[in-house]
């Protein structure tokens, strides 16, 4: 804080040094150390998925259909906005009496921009599993026939 | 508990970014709700949008606040740089109009984008605080990263925009890092705050070092300053071409005025933190000179060879913050603005030479070119000998102000690399005007007509770089003016 | 033992020097970005450590940590999106093997 902290800096550079060399160590201990120690010896059991006597039904490799991905990207979106409205919330009530509906406004700007968003995503059908109502037509389908 | 200080709400000091992100929603809006929409009201939509926050942030000359609870700071370089930037936003709309007829990608997504992206460059030149700042940089590497993409056809565009994406995330978690220090140092993320405890305090803490030094290595990259260019040429050749010229102009003039709010913070120019880091852009400066024009003068692509020329010119543009004085920030904002209408030309040259499926990719492509379209070529001769730097274009007049900071400043050194530099890029622009007048072209390339909007891009730019060339007083004056204020 | 701001430093930049070894190291376009998000984290517990310990500061730090998860998700949401658009075109999101251009 004062000049004679600046004075001294390269003293409180090697400190930085070693708290940068401290952390590589860390890191590097961690990861190689462990190689070096550990025994290698798998065998069926270990490779296994749970390792513990139960017996996988199917390979977890499976290939999930694109819709999860899809639906995952925008409940991502909309899930993290909620981190603004939280502290919005708590301080609604003293806010309002100093500030009026202007609080109220504020939020109601920023979810219209995000009901815009919501709207995007329905209009162009994101909101709906297209591939299972397809499926399940042709089931029909062929069930019908 | 401290109370909650109640921001100071002035809506008008922001009008242009309303306007922007207002014009955004509702061009989106449109797009979804009015069946089969046509292309040119989506880009009447967005001009009309640009030409209002362009003439809004007009008005607001002279005004010199801190607004938003010390979040926004509205000056006359910020009023200068959107309007510039809008300009530029401006031009890449209607050479997009061509471009996405040609292509047929989903028009008015990529408009809202691309204004999103501009919003994102309009938030970092008004920015006092490093929350605004972050988000206008993300704001932009987000939209951009998918604009990038944009031509799902095109191996070309994803593996652009994947490694566009990677790196530029790489590089924000960088700036975040660094911002995190610096307001552990500082305790504060005001930017001018930060600045007046610097010129009292004298901090030199190492760590505070650190975040200075990881906050320039993020925006370096952002910018593709030398060691952190790997990701510019790919992305530059894989992109659609507007955005190619929207990544090369806009984003590295966003980098650059997002540099400028940080590094050139009032009252710190003696402070020692200054002279380290000047140390650190001197560097850079050198090794992004050398690189880019030695990049340059092997590419085969011209897109790629554009790409390394916009390095070299990163290189040219960082001499401004190592001189570090009132002359280098006028001369880097002057430059900024010629460089944003030379570039953005010799792109749209780019898309004007081609038609679909068969663009003009290669530099031996252009043989022959001014026998064929006299008219693109001589436009394409403006834009490379401005980029080159000769007069009477906008190019000269910026170098030659940018070198004089820098020899004024007493780093000669620096200066001579620089002008060696730009002598050895004579070559390689001056190869690609020979290959348009000098060769027959070796492949035929049927003619696609100059539409009105590429036209309207083609000129205005033209006439941006000569009018800074001959008459660059005006702007000279406005910007002079603009940093006395700061 | 109280835990101190140099404890939540030195995770911190355990975490950073992890993200960046990740970043370095991994060729899977996923992983990748899984190593940026550790950076993205160490950089929010540090912004969150400084306002908490440190005497003097302004609710800013916090302000800022909670903007960086929210882009945070936002990159990776559009990451995600891009990723799956590759998938497509390549069949691989293997770093190596998505490289066409001519260099």
């Amino acid at each position: 804080m004062d000049t004679s902290s600046f004075i001294s800096m390269p003293a409180q550079f090697i400190a930085a040094l070693i708290f940068l060399l401290a952390a590589i160590a860390f890191v590097a201990f961690n990861v190689l150390v462990p190689r070096l120690f550990r025994p290698i010896r798998p065998d069926q059991e270990k490779l296994s998925n749970y390792e513990c006597g139960e017996r996988p039904i199917g390979g977890p490799w499976i290939r999930f259909n694109i819709r999860f991905y899809i639906i995952a990207i925008i409940f991502l979106i909309f899930d993290v906005e909620v981190l603004f409205i939280i502290p919005w919330a708590v301080v609604y009530r003293r806010l309002y009496s100093e500030l009026g509906m202007l609080v109220f406004w504020e939020m109601f700007v920023f979810l219209t921009v995000l009901g815009v968003g919501l709207a995007y995503c329905w209009v162009k059908g994101h909101l709906e599993w297209v591939f299972r109502d397809k499926l399940a037509e042709d089931k029909s389908k062929t069930l019908s026939s | 508990m401290t109370s909650i200080q109640i921001p100071e709400l002035s809506f008008s000091l922001i009008a242009p970014e309303l306007i922007l992100c207002t014009a955004a929603i509702v061009i989106l809006l449109v797009d979804l709700y009015v069946k089969n929409v046509e292309r040119i009201n989506i880009t009447l939509l967005a001009l009309i949008g640009i030409v209002l926050a362009f003439f809004s942030a007009g008005t607001l000359y002279g005004a010199s606040e801190l607004a938003f609870s010390w979040l926004i700071i509205r000056d006359d370089m910020s009023v200068v740089i959107d309007q510039i930037f809008l300009i530029g936003a401006a031009l890449i709309v209607l050479m997009s109009h061509h471009y996405s007829e040609r292509y047929h990608f989903p028009y008015g997504e990529y408009i809202v984008l691309l204004l999103f992206s501009t919003l994102g460059m309009l938030i970092i030149s008004a920015s006092a605080d490093l929350i605004t700042l972050f988000l206008g940089v993300e704001l932009v590497s987000i939209t951009l990263f998918v604009l990038t993409g944009f031509e799902k056809k095109s191996l070309l565009s994803g593996e652009a925009s994947l490694k566009y994406l990677l790196l530029g995330a790489f590089s924000s978690a960088f700036m975040v890092y660094g911002i995190a220090f610096i307001f552990g140092m500082c305790r504060t993320t005001n930017l001018i705050s930060i600045g007046s405890l610097l010129s009292e305090d004298f901090i030199g803490s190492p760590l505070l070092i650190l975040g200075f030094a990881l906050l320039l290595v993020g925006l370096g990259f952002k910018i593709a300053l030398a060691p952190f260019h790997m990701w510019a040429p790919d992305v530059y050749q894989g992109a659609p071409t507007p955005i190619t010229a929207w990544i090369a102009a806009g984003s590295k003039l966003a980098g650059f005025i997002a540099l400028v709010r940080v590094f050139s913070l009032p009252d710190i120019s003696f402070h020692p933190l200054a002279r380290t880091w000047v140390e650190g852009i001197w560097w850079l400066s050198l090794l992004t000179m050398i690189i880019g024009n030695a990049g340059a003068l092997v590419q085969k692509d011209i897109k790629r060879m554009l790409a390394y020329s916009s390095i070299a010119h990163g290189g040219y543009l960082s001499m401004a913050f190592v001189s570090h004085n009132d002359v280098g920030l006028q001369a880097l904002l002057f430059y900024l603005a010629a460089y944003l209408f030379m570039t953005i030309g010799a792109f749209a040259v780019v898309i004007a030479a081609g038609r679909h499926g068969e663009e003009r990719r290669r530099i031996s492509d252009f043989a022959g070119l001014a026998k064929r379209r006299p008219f693109l070529a001589a436009m394409m001769s403006l834009f490379l000998l401005s980029l080159a730097g000769m007069p009477p274009t906008a190019g000269f007049i910026g170098k030659v102000w940018l070198f004089g900071s820098a020899i004024q400043a007493q780093y000669y050194g620096l200066a001579i690399v620089g002008i060696l530099t730009t002598l050895f890029s004579f070559y390689y622009y001056l190869r690609v005007i020979v290959y348009m007048y000098m060769r027959d072209e070796e492949k035929e390339f049927e003619a696609e007509p100059l539409s009105v909007s590429l036209t309207l891009a083609l000129s205005l730019s033209a006439l941006g770089v000569l009018i800074l060339g001959v008459f660059p007083n005006t702007l000279m004056k406005v910007i002079t003016n603009s940093v006395i204020v700061l | 033992m109280a835990v101190g701001l140099e404890h939540c430093l030195v995770v911190s930049i355990s975490l950073f020097l992890l993200g960046v070894f990740i970043v370095m190291t991994q060729r899977n376009g996923i992983r990748v970005l899984m190593g940026i998000e550790l950076i993205l984290n160490a950089a929010n517990l540090n912004l969150i450590a400084f306002n908490r310990f440190l005497p003097n500061t302004d609710v800013n730090g916090s302000i800022f940590a909670v903007f960086v998860i929210i882009l945070a998700a936002a990159e990776a949401a559009v990451a995600l999106a891009i990723v799956l658009a590759i998938y497509q075109q390549f069949s691989t999101v293997n770093l190596d093997e998505i490289s066409s251009m001519k260099h």
